[in-house]
This record gives C-alpha cells, structure tokens and sequence, in this order.
C-alpha cells in the first residue's frame, strides 16, 4: 500500500531542492514511514538539523522543525529535549556536519546517551559548499579539494558512536529503503542516543569527480562496496579494505557483549536528571 | 540594614535573579571567571525543578539555551571572553531567529586567553559587533550587588519583550565581589513573557509583523508547528532571498530596539547639575569614578559622572547634550578605549575627550582619575 | 478495492488487474509528473521493467518517466520506496 507521506510533509514546499536521483529524499521517506510505526503525534515531535544538503530536510517535515547552525544540530536538540524531557527529537545531519564541524557534539550526545535520534546521511562529500571531501570521503578518491586522490583517513561513524556510547547503532544505504525503515523505527523506539547511518549517493558532486556522475551508477558503487555485518564477520581484513558494513552494531555477540561490559550506556540522560530533581526535591 | 540581609556574591546574585525571573534551564561549559554561576545554577535549578546542563563546549551551551527557549523555557548561559568569542554565531543565529534568551558574560583581559583571572572591560564592542550582520543589541553594566539583581531581572524581561539575545556584562571584581544586601520583595518584582499568538495555528505565522515589529512567539509542541532558521526568511520562517523582504526584515529587527530606546536606555547622573567636567563610565570603573567625584568636590571641582547601567544602546540625546556642554570628558575604560571611541564621535570636537584606559588587570584608582580631572581644569 | 484508492487528481494514473504471487489482485499506480526530475531510479529497480525514461523538454535534465504497462506490476513497492521525490503511489 501506498504511504501517505502527504500526511507528514509541507506539501506547499515540495518538490524539494535535492538533485534528481539524491538520496537524501529517500531517507527522508523512510523517516517518515517510521513516524508512523511509532505512532507519534506531530505537534510531539521536533525535526533539527545543522547546515548543509540534508540539513534541508526538516523544512519539508509538518512539525516542530528547526534548522541550526553547522554542526550544532546536536546541542539545539539537547536544549529543546532538557527542556522538554517527554517529546521526541530527531536530528537530522549529513557526515561532514555531524563529524566534522559537529563531531564533538556527536560524540557527547553519544556519551550523554540522551534519548534522540540521529539520522545521518553519509554522502562522503561536502555537496551543498561545492564538492569538498569530507572525514568520509574514502582513500583515493577525488572531490574537488582532493583531486589527486584523497590521503585525508576516514571515520567509520558507527564505530565512533558506538565507541562514545550510543544505546543504538545501525547502518543501512539507500538502496534498501525499507531495512533504512526498520532501523529508524528501531532507533525511535529505543530509549536512548541512536545513530543510524544511512550511505547515500552525491553522483553530483561526489560521483562526478569518480566517473559515476548519474544516480544509478553511484547508488551501483554503494551497492558494490556493502557487506552485511554477518558476512563481514566471516571475512578477512585485507577483504574488507574499502567496504561498507552495514547492519545493526547492536548485537548480542559474545565480542560486543565483552566491550559492553566494559564500556556500556549507563543511563539516559534525561531520566537520570528527572531522579536529581527528584532527590533534590524531597530534602 | 534589614535583619534579613544576607551575604551574597555576584555570581549568586546572577543565578537567584535568573531563577527569580523565571528561568528554568541554564547551559554552560565552565570558563573563569564566570563558573561560579555555573556552580550556583547547577544548586538552585534542581530545586525549583529547573534543569542544568554542562556542555561539551561552549558553543553547544549556546545552542541549548536556545533549543531551551525555542521549547518556552527561559534560559541562561555564563560565559567570559573567550567563551563568549566562541558563542557569537549562536548568537547571531538567536538574533535571526528571534529566540530570547540571556548571556551572561563576566568579563576578562584579552585578546586570546589572555588574562583570565584579572579584572578588564574588554567586551564592550564584542557585545554590540560580535557576530557577523547587522543587528540590535541590548547589554547591561551592573555596578553594584543590588544592581546585579536588578539588571539580571532585566533582561530577562528585555530578552522575552523584544526576542533578542540580551548580553549581561559584569566585570570580574562585580561578579566576585561579596557583601550583606537585601534583596526586594518577591512580589514587588516584575516579570515579563513573551508575547504569545493570540489566533489559531492555521493563521499563525512565527514572523507576522501585523502584530508589530516583535511578532508573538509560539513555543514548540504546543500545536503550532512552525519553521526556524537562522537563513533569512519570511514571514512564514521559511528561507527567502526576496531583496524586499530581507531588506525589511533586517530594518524590523533594528527598529524593534532602536524605536524603544526610551524604555531601554539607564542611566544614573551624580553632582551633574553644575557639573563642567563630566566622566562617562559603567561598570566597575564608575565606582572608582564616583569616589573621583568626591573627593574633587571637596576641593570645589565642579565634575560630575554620567554612569551607563545599560551600555548598549547609549542614550545619545543626553550624551549629544552634554558633549556640548562639558568643559571637558573623562572616559575611564579596563580597555583600550572601546567607549570612548563612541564618545569621540557624539563629541565631534566639540570638547576635549580624556582618557583612562587600563588593561593590566589592576582596577582604575580613583587617584589616576583624579589626576586626569586636575588635567581637565 | 482500487477503485476506491482516492489518488490525488493531478497524479497520473493506470489502473490494471494484475497478479501478485498466486493470488488475482488490482493495482492502481499513481504518477505526479510536475514532481518527477527523472532520475530513474525507478526505472532501474524495477524487475518487471514497466518504467521507461522519455524525453521532457520542459525538464531540467531533459526527461521524466512513464509506465508502459501497468498489468505486470507485482506491487513489490521498490519504485515507491525509492522514489527520492514522493512522485509514486502503488495501491
């Protein structure tokens, strides 16, 4: 059955800005769709974002929707959701704003492990400024600041949020719209700091630079460079040189259950706070 | 002195003002010599079911409050020069976005790291043109520990009334300065909020200038789901880049204090009836002025002193009057003359400008300015 | 039953009956045209191959997409899913 994504949109704002074929309008779609998995009320939910191509998005979202500063998506959220502890919050941020002018705010919200969830496009380039590589972009490929290869190491984003503590982590690419789906509505259904990632293309920016200058080419090279966490288990390093894993990071495996003793989410943030108040209240 | 006096710091006076307002969510990130703001914050709000929270980061802390208020919660933030550097495009965006919200900036010796445990005024022009674009501005000059009380409570109503980030500068001995004082009666004080849309959501547009130059504003979740960003935008909030529009917006957003200058300037004269030599200062250094004042009274010096408990904006009218007036100006700054530069201008020539600029960290004494006042003669 | 889907008006549509796995079923597939910029995703994912990308001159990039025979359509939902710009509904 069709979805009726007219019920969450400004409809008066679409067609949106994004190029013909960017992901970006597919991610939104799945964020959508997750909405109403969970059923929340619009008037309950505040859409953020920082600046750049994916940062546009809330403007198309029939909600409380905010559209910050570079990389500041993250703390705008905070404040709204310390302020208001029992509405929920979504961020949506592209990779350079969330880790690179963002990326300390990412990590912190990871720590904090405040109930949110981050939606992050990860499109490997700076495409609203023109092009740019990013803390994605991968080794040897060219955008328009690295046009003899890129030598600048990238971050694995769900590897640092689940190192700084985030509750849920997953990755899936637009090519798989529906799985996109099922990890955002299991990132609004947890109680706590999730991040999912979502690989997309930017054959424009990104894509022209790399000889996959239209969308099914690009969205073919992600396709090329995913392997599911479950196979990517089985496989060697040298295997997985300039591969994507995708899949939940939150798994009860015997290796993630070590670190997780270790290095677990201890509680969400707003409920911890609720308690001082609380305590503080009744002397 | 009441029995009910009390030892009060600056900084506390800051924080019990603040909650005494109606703030309920302080963000900061600890810089000296603002954290005991920050420390008091983290007591009191608890207590009256408030909320603080330590950023990461100074320009985080920035961007709470503002998520704070945009969701209807009033909100603070303490900061020092450098700190308040690193805020400034937060701020610039809450000017855009029209959020209220106060800044609390206890003032340090710069540039850079500078001198972080020393007295200056070193961000005077840091609060009028710190961040990029044209915009207007309110900031506050406490000079005394009552003062602070009352300007805190200030502009939280001046933040809520005009939807503008209002600036709070104390210099450092204000903010650490100690002493027994009697706070004013709870129900004598006045609070204000902000103004909210008198019409249905469907007609509710986040920047209607039919209601005036400061429209109502809706809080998040409370059924008006509108846009905000920090692009210029119409009235609907979404981005444009309609001339007209931006043109008129950014006039709007000048004239909301510009055309109010009346009920925001404050100012205090003291011995300036007959006064032919007037000094102009806020601040700490105002103190150290008005003891200038007496004692040059004492050996018949008619000088007098015009103090600035809101330096931003200035009442031009009355400075215009006496700059034409005064035998001469005396300026006494903890900077490198970031006032009197201001003052040059009104003066045009018209009279000699004195002045007194420190930035050793080491307060003004009355003496130096007495001198300047035998100078003046 | 797709005789009662209310697909907006200024969306293109086909009806057909088709057949999705063993069991008789209807489609209704709706198309908005002043919102499609023709990338082709749609086209590309499709396993039936019942889109096709034709030339629109009043187009930025110079096409949109068309449906060449909506009674091979097996409601896999691929095409709506992924099409970035809300331009498809499958009933």
């Amino acid at each position: 059955m069709a979805f009726e994504y007219e019920k969450y949109l400004r409809m008066d704002k679409i067609p949106h800005l994004w190029c013909p074929g960017c992901g970006i309008g597919i991610v939104l779609k799945a964020m959508l769709r997750s909405v109403e998995n969970v059923g929340w009320d619009k008037n309950d939910i505040s859409f953020v974002s920082g600046i750049g191509c994916t940062s546009r998005a809330p403007g198309y979202i029939d909600c409380n929707t905010l559209h910050t500063t570079h990389g500041r998506a993250l703390s705008f959220a905070t404040g709204v959701k310390l302020a208001k502890p029992d509405k929920n919050l979504v961020v949506f941020s592209g990779d350079g704003d969330a880790t690179a002018i963002g990326g300390n705010h990412f990590i912190h919200a990871c720590r904090r492990n405040i109930d949110m969830t981050l939606v992050v496009v990860n499109n490997n380039v700076y495409g609203m400024t023109g092009g740019q590589h990013s803390p994605t972009t991968p080794i040897g490929y060219k955008t328009n600041t690295t046009i003899y290869g890129n030598i600048d190491p990238t971050f694995d984003i769900c590897l640092l949020a689940k190192a700084a503590g985030a509750s849920y982590v997953a990755r899936a690419t637009v090519n798989k719209g529906r799985v996109l789906e099922k990890y955002i509505t299991k990132g609004f259904q947890n109680k706590g700091f999730s991040v999912i990632v979502a690989t997309a293309n930017c054959h424009t920016q990104f894509g022209r630079k790399n000889k996959m200058s239209d969308p099914i080419s690009s969205r073919k090279w992600i396709e090329s460079r995913e392997i599911p966490l479950e196979k990517a288990r089985t496989m060697k390093a040298a295997e997985l040189k300039d591969k994507v894993i995708t899949g939940e990071f939150t798994t009860d495996e015997a290796e993630t259950t070590f670190w997780e003793n270790y290095n677990s989410p201890v509680h969400e943030y707003t409920e911890a706070y609720a308690k001082i108040i609380e305590k503080v209240q009744e002397k | 002195m009441k029995k009910s006096a009390r030892f009060y710091s600056g900084a506390e006076l800051v924080a019990k003002a603040a909650i005494d307002a109606g703030c309920r969510f302080y963000g900061g990130y600890p810089i000296t010599p603002s954290s005991e703001i920050a420390e008091f914050m983290s007591v009191m709000l608890p207590k009256v079911g408030g909320t603080y929270v330590q950023m990461e980061d100074e320009i985080a802390a920035m961007g709470t409050i503002i998520g704070a208020s945009l969701a209807g919660v009033k909100s603070l933030t303490a900061t020092s020069g450098p700190g308040f550097s690193l805020k400034q495009e937060n701020i610039g965006y809450a000017y855009m976005a029209e959020v209220p919200c106060v800044i609390c900036n206890v003032m340090r010796g710069g540039p850079s790291t500078g001198l972080p445990t020393a007295l200056a005024q070193a961000d005077i022009m840091q609060a009028k043109w710190g961040t990029h674009g044209d915009h207007p501005v309110i900031a506050l000059t406490p000079a005394y520990l009552e003062e602070i009380y009352e300007l805190t409570i200030k502009a939280f109503n001046f933040s809520e009334i005009y939807r503008i980030p209002v600036m709070l500068m104390l210099d450092e001995v204000i903010a650490h300065l100690s002493a027994a004082i009697n706070l004013p009666e709870k129900e004598s004080l006045v609070i204000k909020d902000r103004r909210k849309p008198s019409v249905p959501p469907e007609k509710y547009f986040p920047y209607d200038t039919a209601y005036g130059d400061v429209p109502p504003m809706a809080n998040f979740f409370e059924g008006y789901r509108y846009h905000v960003t920090g692009l210029s935008h119409d009235k609907t909030g979404f981005p444009t880049t309609d001339p007209e529009l931006v043109q008129a917006d950014q006039e709007r957003h000048l004239r909301k204090v510009n055309w109010k200058k009346n009920e925001i300037v404050d100012y205090e004269y003291y011995l300036m009836k007959d006064a032919e030599i007037v000094i102009f200062a806020y601040g700490s250094t105002a103190r150290a002025a008005r003891v200038a004042v007496d004692n040059a009274r004492k050996s018949g010096i008619k000088v007098g002193m015009m103090r600035f408990r809101v330096i931003w904006p200035l009442p031009e009218a009355e400075i215009l009057k006496l700059c034409g007036r005064a035998k001469a100006i005396i300026v006494p700054e903890m900077n490198m003359g970031q006032l009197s530069d201001v003052i040059e201008r009104y003066a045009a020539d018209r009279t000699k400008i004195i002045r007194i600029n420190h930035v050793g960290g080491v307060p003004i004494h009355p003496t130096d300015i007495h001198n300047k006042i035998r100078e003046a003669l | 039953m797709s005789d009662k889907i209310n697909i907006p008006e200024h969306y293109e549509r086909w009806d057909a009956d088709v057949k999705v796995g063993k069991n008789d079923d209807k489609v209704a597939i709706g198309y908005w045209r002043d919102g499609c910029k023709g990338c082709g995703i749609c086209v590309d994912l499709c396993p039936k191959k019942i889109w096709e990308l034709i030339e629109a001159k009043d187009k930025w990039n110079g096409q949109v997409v068309r449906m060449t025979d909506a009674s091979k359509c097996i409601k896999c939902m691929l095409c709506e899913i992924h099409c970035p710009d809300f331009c498809l509904k499958i009933y």
